[in-house]
């Protein structure tokens, strides 16, 4: 993989290099293989692929997190260009997560306490990270991002999770990402478990929210048609590889990796053609002993003599547009 | 389709109680009032509404589990609750079921044959031991599991969502019933693989003759289930429209219907940008427990008027094949 070495201006995070495994009982599993990465500042960036690509892993280490069985490598993480997330004092990564560095996890809707009052549930955020601040401000500020995910503040702050619908829920927890005022927010897979109508009121609520106050966001799902509504730049991964990134516009009208292709052609829809939808071709392959080369060469229709040997690296096909594929090896620059 | 329905449902109605004690009534929730639906001989029938819509209900219903408080089910002409014993267990073996969770719907403790042996056995499918290893090892071919011997004997935790969702379907169809209800079977996969599931049972659907009732929330699956087949949408426990998929889909009648066609996503940026959110009065579903008296959207509706607060709307057909339960229509 590869990005240009000097980190754009515009970047606010940069990934570079990144490598992460995990001990499995069958050996060691290269989730993330040398990853590179830029989330641009104001930007809504969606990463998307298969569940087991390594999004979710990728998108965690940026906060340095990690499960216990996994372990980060190599690489680097830069937030603006200068801090390296992965060499913070434990205080200072702390300041970063939260403050600088959002997260709201997959199936967040369980992550809150069943016996804490929402209320309790944003005070003890707040407080955990500055402990100056006093109850009423911190419940003033809650209940206007609370009005501002449209819900009625005066009762949610009062609820039990258990008296809340999932999308109530879902909406909660996104106000409390919100709470500390983070430059960057990471929204992994944040609507796929959310009914159709609630998944459309919750992404014109981020988009709302992004366009307000220009919050730089990471948004990851293994659904294609999600980002088609929300994000500005999409991220393709394969395998634990980058295999294409670019405009929203460009990889869905003018998708350039043959995965990027075949995936997009798997989305069922309510218009077109019924035969124009493909199913993906062939099983995925072993993670623990990924196939050599290109990895995608198993299942990709134009695979040549070289995808079978050599691993294409990220190449700019013109305007900050980059594929890993031999088919524009040479093409660009 | 002038044939006879293979599974009618005629008038059906479930209540569940809540609450109540021994000086407290109960309230009631109707999980699914007054619903009539046919399905034919080797149709693939859509069910499409939110959660808490009632659909999984039905489809327990349908398939024997729930006794329904009110209405007939039909199967063949013959009402199953009025079966005797033998006619019923040859109904149960006639309609089966593949869960929306994969990882649920299969026992943990017990290996792939292990899953799929004991219904070979008990509908005696299969004679002997020899016999029902060999017909588990065809039925893992037939959904796309090879090599079968080395699916035999693996568990369940050794398999991919996808993977144990076509053993799942594997069982189903192993007893080789006239009916199959897949409820969100899936919507817990992933988006790039739902469809390659979806194929494998129609296949099997038309290789089988089955009759197929795929219940989900997302149009855009169901339609690609159903093709040119008909399609139902639920709210609240009622059908509220029935029809031809592309019918309802290119000329939605219910406001309901409108609005979940128009949440649902489309893989075009520009479409999908500039989509408007429904203009809905309120976000929030109704509760089941005291829904509202009439018409039971009207509460949501951005159409509704007097009528729909007091009068409960009657399916009817508005268009030919094309059903409806809309005082608007």
């Amino acid at each position: 993989m590869k990005l240009p070495e000097r980190i754009p201006p515009e970047a606010l995070i940069s990934v570079r290099g990144l490598t992460v495994e995990f001990r499995v009982a069958r050996g060691i599993l290269t989730a993330v293989d040398n990853v590179d990465l830029d989330v641009y500042r104001g930007e809504v960036l969606g990463l998307a692929g298969e569940s087991g690509c390594g999004k979710s892993v990728l998108a965690h280490a940026i906060l340095k997190l990690v499960d216990p069985n996994g372990y980060i490598k190599s690489g680097k993480i830069l937030f603006r260009g200068k801090t390296d997330v992965l060499s913070l004092p434990e205080g200072e990564l702390r300041r970063f997560r939260w403050r600088n560095a959002a997260i709201i996890f997959q199936g967040a809707q369980n992550a809150l306490n069943p016996v804490m009052r929402t209320s309790e549930h944003f005070l003890d955020t707040f407080l955990s990270h500055e402990k100056e601040t006093g109850k009423e401000k911190i419940l003033s500020k809650s209940s206007s991002l609370i009005e501002k995910l449209r819900l009625d503040s005066s009762r949610v702050l009062k609820m039990f999770p258990h008296e809340m619908s999932g999308g109530m829920k879902q909406r909660t927890i996104s106000a409390l990402g919100l709470l500390l005022d983070p430059d960057f927010l990471i929204l992994d897979e944040p609507t796929s478990s959310l009914d159709v109508l609630t998944q459309k009121y919750i992404l014109k609520l981020l988009r709302g929210i992004h366009e307000e106050t220009g919050l730089t966001m990471l948004f990851i799902t293994h659904d294609l048609a999600t980002l088609a509504e929300i994000a500005e730049r999409i991220a393709i991964m394969y395998l634990g590889n980058m295999v294409e990134m670019g405009d929203v516009d460009e990889i869905f009208y003018e998708p350039k990796h043959p995965y990027t292709q075949v995936l997009l052609k798997a989305l069922p829809s309510i218009k077109g053609d019924l035969d124009d939808i493909k199913p993906l071709p062939g099983p995925v392959p072993d993670p623990i002993n990924p196939p050599p080369g290109c990895r995608f060469h198993p299942r990709c229709p134009h695979a040549m003599p070289i995808c079978q040997e050599t691993k294409p690296d990220l190449t700019d096909v013109g305007g900050k547009w980059f594929v890993a594929c031999h088919l524009y090896g040479g093409e660009a620059k | 389709m002038k044939n006879p329905p293979l599974l009618e449902l005629n008038n059906v109605s479930k209540l569940f109680e809540v609450g109540g004690g021994l000086f407290r009534k109960p309230s009631y929730i109707k999980a699914v009032e007054n619903v009539s639906l046919q399905l034919y001989e080797g149709e693939a029938f859509s069910l499409v509404g939110e959660s808490g819509c009632g659909k999984s209900t039905l489809g327990r219903i349908v398939l024997g589990l729930t006794e329904p408080t009110y209405g007939q089910i039909l199967y063949k002409g013959k009402s199953i609750w009025t079966m005797n014993r033998s006619e019923f267990a040859e109904f149960r073996r006639n309609a089966q079921i593949i869960h929306q969770d994969p990882y649920d719907a299969l026992n943990p403790m017990r290996t792939i044959y292990g899953s799929l042996a004991p219904a070979l056995r008990r509908h005696r499918m299969a004679r002997s031991g020899r016999e029902s290893r060999k017909m588990a090892s065809e039925l893992l071919e037939l959904v796309g599991l090879s090599p079968p011997e080395d699916f035999l004997k693996r568990y369940p935790s050794r398999l991919s969502g996808g993977q144990m969702q076509r053993v799942a379907i594997a069982r189903a169809i192993s007893v080789q019933p006239s009916f199959i209800l897949a409820d969100e079977a899936v919507s817990m996969l992933d988006a790039s693989l739902r469809i390659n599931i979806v194929d494998l049972l129609l296949s099997l659907k038309d290789k089988l003759n089955m009759a197929c009732l795929f219940i989900t929330h997302d149009f855009g699956i169901g339609r690609y289930f159903t093709r040119a087949g008909r399609a139902g949408v639920m709210y609240l426990g009622n059908v509220v429209e029935v029809g031809k998929i592309e019918d309802i889909l290119n000329q939605p009648i219910h406001p309901y219907t409108e609005v979940l066609i128009s949440v649902t996503p489309v893989p075009d940026p520009k479409v999908a940008r500039s989509s408007e959110l429904p203009p809905l009065r309120s976000l929030e579903v109704p509760s089941l427990i005291n829904p509202p008296p009439g018409c039971k959207f009207h509460t949501r509706c951005p159409y509704a008027d007097e009528t729909c607060a007091e009068k409960v709307p009657e399916l009817v057909e508005v268009r030919p094949d094309h059903f409806v339960a809309c005082h608007r229509r």
